[in-house]
């Protein structure tokens, strides 16, 4: 199995398991029987595998993205958005930390998408790097926090802050990207008003060198606002099209004791 | 103009920050599943095609390359906006629902309109539910539909779109994709259809059509300036760069290589010869019945028909004479029906009903039924797929061909889901006929089957290419069947003349029958047909009417078929835009 595959197989089973559902294997073969309070998402029973062959073979559901069953479960997963207690796999002592857990959106006519992690010292409130610790599950009850409410906010705070100040050159880039594309198109879209236009005053030139030239001088008039009026649209359009948003959205956070 | 402000946003949406307030901690297991989720979705929007696995293995998908191509280009390559103009059957519909599917997994979408031709609105939900699991609204016939702003996923026709109060509501909003279907009918930059789009704030445009041009480049160019505004410069400039003549009908071959490159970074146009390696296209092969009805089935029609005709000028509703005269060309059980609704409404007197309820019940058995019995009689290994109109029509045949000794299912609009769902089933697996009303076969697909019979005929041509279309679509490995059986001198004769012998509907295909008929709604085609039926004095004038519009009709279609393969052979003769001309290995 590739890596990807690999956090498939995991994520899924893992969901099921969390579930309480039956998990059954035969030769790659999975059948699981739903607990009853999750039937309405996936009904009582469910056939998948994770081999290409074994589905080729049988009649069951594939794993992959794209799948019906495993978007379900992708989707209910994030929704989550668990606070967890943890520990640092080390006998290194560091103060309390609080970990933020960022999933940074950048939308627009392309899209791209971060993971990021920020760690703050709960006693200083400063930022830390603790990019290569491991950390290890703990049993919560054991644990006794102190944490006043308000303090949280300050301690997101200082995470945003310097999530947003480090992300700056890939907004910038991201950005860049957007706005060439965009004014590619806005170069076509103006040289095509552009020609419109000098159309438009050709012809006023020759019509006001005519006697009784009022009526079509008012038709070339009201060409003339529509042209402005298009071309207002097409702006608008394009401005609609390639606006851009930056979501940094905390997606899990986890106390590191 | 040129804004180039960022929204940033710092969202929250499962209360993360709330939980730590609160010390609501959830288990390390959850916590690693979620992080586990974030990181695959991660990785699945750095994909080509991220869904190729499960659109390879979705068994409710005959799947081709040249599709899964043109997907991979339109993400890739063409920035989301594409104009698909494949030939007609190689399953466009399919290669706009894999674009879609990607675009909604990895997040480059969120809201999708789809505009279509009124008649393929049910298909297009029914095919993308089944196929894709995507559960679009549509925005007739559909009780989730709220109104045009309100939904994400929404279908709706070109003429509802253009509905003031829909208008608005759809312009007030940003579009993630907008797919419009069979979208030359948006060639004409004066109409209210063309402005709509010129107006709709989205950021990916997927056009559908085999035909995007049928009488002059500038349709071209209008097509393309909702795709890529001003990619060609003025209409002006367009004309005097890329045509010859003043009515934009030549191609001006000196810059044909250049516009070939242009439209080759919009435009997918894989043929049918490029594909006829691995697609088995089949035939359509009609054969129509010209019956001679029983004295008594003569008598009945002729007496009731004489009948709607005395009362066309007096005062009736001629939706209920139509009625009436349809029910009496369906069958002698639906003309009891047609009776009772003419009693009913004063038509005709008590006298009048006992006399030609009489007349309608000393026939046994219709001439039609018996020449049906015959025919799937004479085709023992073969399934058949019935279509009538009217639900007694559908109970006559399923009590006559169950005596006969036949396994017979059938499927209407009065069934639920899960009702439908298990006729289908029991017509592929044990049943050897399925009778289907025309509302309850749309959007069904039966390529198992090769056998349509039409028991009466829907006097809108659509229909009748949408009952074909059941069985005749990709997939189908045998030539199609279509049986049409009629009493000589009835409407249903004339109309079967018309659109059979002179316009030959059964070779034509749904695109073309579109551009043909794109005036003419369901209800206004049938009317129409009927007026002139029924305005006339007796039946010699009926047949003179129906053959004039026959040779109008056809005309019409002679003009649009030159026209476009004009275009065909003139404009993209020697143009390379195959979504096969670009291999990628996306194993």
């Amino acid at each position: 199995m590739t890596g990807i595959e690999n956090k498939v197989f995991e994520l899924v089973l893992g969901y099921f398991s969390k579930i309480n559902a039956k998990i059954i294997e035969n030769n790659g073969l999975f059948t699981i029987v739903i607990p009853n309070e999750y039937e309405k998402l996936f009904g009582s029973e469910l056939k998948i595998t994770f081999d290409k062959k074994i589905f080729d073979q049988q009649e069951c559901e594939l794993m992959t993205p794209g799948s019906s069953t495993f978007y379900k479960i992708i989707k209910s997963c994030i929704d989550f958005g668990p606070a967890t207690i943890t520990k640092i796999n080390s006998t290194t002592k560091v103060n309390d930390v609080l970990r933020f857990y960022f999933y940074i959106i950048f939308e627009s006519v392309r899209t791209n998408t971060k993971l990021f992690v920020v760690d703050v010292d709960m006693k200083t409130r400063n930022i830390m790097n603790l990019d290569d610790i491991k950390l290890e599950s703990i049993n919560n009850e054991t644990i006794e926090l102190n944490i006043q409410s308000d303090s949280i906010d300050d301690y997101y705070i200082s995470a945003i802050e310097h999530v947003e100040k480090l992300m700056k050159p890939e907004i910038n880039e991201f950005k860049k990207l957007i706005l060439n594309l965009k004014q590619n198109e806005l170069d076509n879209i103006n040289e095509e008003y552009k020609t419109r236009k000098s159309e438009i005053q050709k012809k006023s030139v020759i019509i006001q060198q005519k006697p009784n030239s009022s009526n079509s001088l008012n038709e070339l008039i009201l060409e003339n606002e529509s042209i402005k009026n298009d071309m207002r649209k097409a702006y608008d359009l394009l401005d609609s099209k390639y606006s851009i948003t930056v979501d940094f959205a905390l997606i899990a956070a986890a106390i590191i004791v | 103009m040129n804004k180039e402000t960022i929204e940033i946003k710092f969202t929250d949406r499962s209360n993360v920050k709330s939980k730590l307030r609160k010390l609501q901690f959830d288990d390390y297991k959850t916590f690693q599943l979620t992080l586990n989720a974030f990181y695959i979705f991660t990785q699945i929007k750095k994909q080509p095609l991220s869904i190729i696995s499960s659109i390879k293995s979705n068994k409710k998908i005959e799947l081709f390359d040249h599709q899964i191509l043109a997907a991979l280009k339109v993400k890739n390559d063409f920035g989301g906006s594409a104009f698909l103009a494949d030939e007609v059957g190689l399953g466009k519909t399919i290669e706009a629902g894999i674009i879609l599917k990607e675009f909604l997994i990895t997040g480059l979408a969120k809201s999708v309109l789809i505009l279509t031709p009124p008649s393929l609105v049910y298909q297009w939900q029914d095919e993308l539910l089944t196929k894709f699991s995507l559960d679009f609204i549509k925005q007739f016939d559909d009780d989730r539909f709220k109104d045009a702003g309100s939904h994400d996923l929404l279908i709706m026709s070109h003429s509802s779109a253009v509905f003031p109060n829909h208008k608005n509501l759809l312009k007030n909003r940003n579009w993630d994709v907008v797919i419009v279907d069979e979208a030359h009918s948006m060639k004409n930059s004066e109409t209210k259809k063309h402005q709509l789009l010129k107006e709709l704030p989205r950021k990916f445009t997927i056009f559908i059509s085999a035909t995007p041009i049928q009488n002059n480049l500038g349709e071209l160019y209008n097509l393309i300036e909702l795709l890529r505004p001003g990619i060609f410069g003025t209409l002006e400039q367009f004309k005097n760069k890329y045509t010859e003549d003043n009515q934009m009908r030549k191609l001006n071959t000196f810059f044909r290589d250049e516009l070939q490159k242009i439209l080759s970074q919009i435009i997918i146009r894989t043929t049918r010869q490029e594909v006829k390696k691995y697609i088995k296209f089949t035939d359509r092969i009609p054969y129509t019945k010209i019956l001679t009805p029983s004295d008594n089935e003569r008598k009945l029609y002729d007496e009731i028909t004489e009948k709607v005709r005395e009362n066309y000028t007096s005062g009736y509703s001629i939706l209920h004479l139509m009625i009436i005269q349809r029910l009496i060309s369906s069958s002698t059980d639906s003309s009891k029906i047609a009776l009772y609704k003419m009693k009913q409404s004063k038509l005709i007197s008590e006298d009048e009903y006992d006399h030609l309820y009489s007349l309608a019940k000393s026939i046994e058995n219709d001439t039609k039924a018996l020449e049906l019995l015959k025919t799937i009689k004479e085709k023992t290994d073969s399934k058949f797929l019935i279509f009538t109109e009217f639900l007694s029509t559908q109970k006559y045949l399923l009590n006559f061909l169950e005596k006969n000794g036949f396994s017979v299912t059938i499927f209407n609009g009065k069934m639920n889901l899960i009702e439908r769902n298990e006729s289908v089933m029991r017509f592929k697996d044990n049943t050897k006929i399925l009778i289907s009303t025309s509302a309850g076969g749309e959007g069904q697909n039966f390529q198992f089957c090769n056998n349509v019979v039409n028991y009466d005929l829907p006097w809108n041509p659509m229909k009748v290419e949408q009952r074909v279309g059941r069985v005749h679509r990709i997939g189908q490995k045998n030539d199609v069947f279509i049986y049409n059986y009629v009493y000589k001198d009835t409407i249903d004769y004339y109309i079967l003349e018309l659109l059979y012998t002179k316009i030959k509907l059964f070779s034509m295909t749904l695109g073309d029958l579109d551009l043909l008929f794109e005036d003419i709604t369901d209800e206004k085609s049938g009317l129409s047909l009927f007026k002139e039926y029924i305005s006339s004095k007796n039946e010699i004038e009926a047949k003179n009417k129906f053959s004039a519009l026959g040779e109008n009709w056809n005309y019409k279609k002679e003009e649009l078929n030159n026209a476009i393969n004009k275009f065909n052979q003139e404009v993209f003769r020697n143009f390379k835009l195959s979504s096969l001309e670009k291999k990628i290995d996306w194993n």
